[in-house]
């Protein structure tokens, strides 16, 4: 007899399906069971993640990092200083952030007031999460707060769940 | 070369194949057999007669040598037979288990237009008062399209039956579409109906041409149930495979016996057809004549026994045609298109094994179908398994996985059906709802939307809405029609 993970029902050994309500009970030798019509033309067609499209930056000369908003397709230029804060500006906030992103539903995505910083050292960028409430990640990994990590050209990062892709002219 | 091997078999690819499919079929065999991937013995054997192939196919003076050696079709047996089990080794157990095996019956010969079969078609048409309007109207516009779709050497009969048949077309070639047309413009609404008086008629029609290679197909459109003759319908039906008869029906309407239909169109080979729509029955028109214009062996029926332990539970035809099928010897799985698969689904309960055995015969027998222009083929067809005390844990085929997914799903429709039928009407929405969500993982948002609708219909009235339940069977049954089980034309 089998038991049914999902709903409890007993089914014979080696039924595939629960009788019950319908839930698999056996794993399949093969992870993707969609099968793909080949047609001669698709045959070498390597298919590639897609790729977000990186805006080209057209801005003043001094410019060096570039945020661009996912969500929105907007691009924030960053000029002027070495060490910018990301956050969002809310009332009675002593320190605010360099980058205000409110604009960009910051706070139903979770960014925190003064969320991470974006330093350039060495003619490197590099990202320092400040103790953030939900975290920052960079291309999907979430990094230790207080620690700067490198950033590279087209880096994706998330404040909470908002993405920014990260924009550096060398 | 030599060695019998074809390399054009040897990579699965047709004859006429171009070099980027003899690419890419090689790079996929090569992926599987590749000594540094694969650590079996065999696999390296195979890996280098791929190899072979592929530099003798790849280059373009080696293929026009090689192929001016190649025998020029193959007439023999053109059926590759083809079977997966859910385990390959059975283990021994105290208590009854489930075998699940997929048998594909693939026909490798090419057609032709000009081997192509003719096709005798009975239409048999219910004329009942309720087929009065709008539902006359579409059965009489779809005749004309078909009428128009026959070839010179076709034969076509139209029977219309109420409380006794009339013979509106008796068996012709198609020489004069507007005459026939006109007859059949002229079938009035009256009476009740009887099917089997209208099944009896189309059937002696399709007696009348008595030529061997020719495929007789009996088409029934009815929209009512059928009273107290459902017994000699199905007997009707059985007579009728034995004389390579196939016999398929289009359900109009909400009112039709569908599980009636069901059974004797699988007695034979055939399919039930729900028409929701003046469309869906000309689209299930269409598909019936090119389904029947690819024949290449009719009547393929399995015969066979098996093991007292063993009783067969359900057998579901997946292609080309969705149909329950009997699970009695002998089964008539329909017919076999050129170029495509005839795939048929087997469910076995296997009773306590005590002793391990080599063979456990699950199904053993042989297969009889009736090649179109060369006649009787048997080929031998034994399912068995062997049994051990304890093998290792192993995983199902996709293939089976993925088919029998889908057929729960059918399957608890059929469930919540039964118990509508006793009143269980809790248990019913429940199951149901489990549908639903199924569904809508899937994706298939308005199927499970109907099925939603329905399991509240009956939680409120304790039965279907007006033809709910045979919307939720054969949208679930038309789930079955993954291109995936489809074969590549071979």
């Amino acid at each position: 007899m089998i038991l049914c993970p999902n709903c409890h029902h007993e089914e014979i050994s080696g039924a595939l399906f629960c009788s019950e309500c319908g839930a698999q009970l056996v794993v399949s030798d093969q992870k993707t069971t969609q099968s793909i019509n080949r047609s001669p033309t698709d045959v070498l067609v390597i298919s590639t993640p897609p790729v977000i499209e990186m805006p080209p930056i057209t801005p003043g000369a001094d410019t060096i990092v570039s945020l661009h908003m996912v969500g929105s397709g907007q691009v924030l230029h960053l000029a002027g200083r070495t060490e910018f804060t990301l956050g969002r500006v809310a009332e009675n906030q002593p320190i605010l952030p360099d980058v205000d992103l409110s604009a960009y539903d910051a706070y139903s995505q979770g960014v925190s007031r003064l969320h991470a910083a974006l330093k350039l050292v060495n003619q490197r960028v590099v990202i320092t999460d400040l103790g953030s409430a939900n975290g920052t990640r960079v291309n999907g990994q979430k990094i230790m707060p207080h620690i700067d990590y490198p950033l590279n050209h087209g880096d994706m990062i998330a404040l909470g769940k908002l993405k920014i892709q990260v924009l550096i002219r060398k | 070369m030599g060695k019998g091997v074809i390399y054009y078999d040897v990579l699965g690819v047709a004859r006429d194949a171009s070099p980027e499919e003899i690419r890419g079929a090689f790079f996929d065999a090569a992926k599987r057999l590749h000594p540094d991937a694969n650590p079996d013995p065999t696999a390296r054997e195979a890996f280098l007669i791929v190899q072979e192939a592929y530099e003798v196919l790849i280059n373009p003076q080696k293929r026009s040598v090689y192929d001016s050696f190649l025998p020029q079709s193959q007439v023999a047996t053109s059926v590759a037979v083809n079977l997966k089990y859910s385990r390959s080794k059975l283990p021994c157990l105290d208590e009854a288990q489930l075998v699940y095996v997929l048998l594909e019956l693939i026909c490798t010969a090419e057609s032709s237009q000009t081997n192509s079969p003719p096709m005798n078609i009975c239409l048999v048409i219910d004329r009942s008062t309720s087929m009065k309007g709008e539902r006359m109207d579409m059965v009489k516009a779809n005749i004309a399209h078909l009428i128009r779709q026959l070839k010179p050497k076709d034969y076509l009969s139209v029977v219309a039956y109420s409380d006794r048949a009339v013979v509106v077309v008796p068996t012709t070639t198609v020489v004069d579409p507007h005459r026939l047309e006109h007859e059949v413009s002229l079938i009035s609404t009256e009476g009740g109906t009887e099917m089997l008086q209208g099944l009896e008629a189309g059937i002696s029609q399709l007696r009348a041409i008595r030529s061997k290679d020719i495929i007789r197909h009996l088409i029934l459109l009815t929209d009512g149930h059928t009273y107290g003759d459902e017994e000699a319908c199905l007997e009707i039906a059985q007579r009728a495979a034995q004389d390579g008869i196939t016999i398929s029906a289009m359900g109009i309407g909400h009112e039709w016996n569908d599980a009636f239909l069901d059974k004797m169109t699988g007695l034979c080979g055939g399919n039930a057809l729900f028409a929701s729509s003046p469309e869906d029955l000309f689209k299930y028109m269409e598909q019936k004549l090119t389904t029947i214009e690819k024949v290449y062996a009719k009547g393929v029926t399995f015969k066979f026994q098996n093991d007292e332990r063993i009783q067969p539970r359900f057998i579901f035809r997946l292609y080309p045609e969705i149909a329950p099928l009997p699970t009695t010897s002998p089964i008539c799985l329909g017919n076999l298109l050129y170029g495509r698969s005839l795939t048929v689904l087997f469910e076995f309960l296997v009773q306590k094994i005590k002793q391990p055995v080599d063979k456990l015969h699950l199904a053993s027998g042989y297969l009889e179908m009736d090649v179109i222009n060369q006649g009787g083929v048997l080929q031998f067809l034994d399912i068995h398994r062997p049994t051990f005390e304890d093998p290792e844990p192993e995983l199902p085929p996709a293939p089976i996985v993925e088919a029998m997914s889908r057929l729960t799903l059918y399957r608890l429709q059929e469930k919540a059906r039964l118990e509508v039928g006793q009143g269980e009407t809790v248990e019913a929405s429940k199951h149901l709802q489990y549908l639903a969500t199924h569904l809508l993982s899937n994706g298939n948002r308005e199927l499970a939307h109907t099925v939603l609708m329905e399991a509240e219909h009956i939680r409120q009235s304790q039965r279907f809405s007006k033809d709910g339940d045979k919307r939720i069977k054969y949208g679930t049954r038309a789930l079955l029609l993954p291109s995936g089980l489809e074969r590549k034309k071979l």
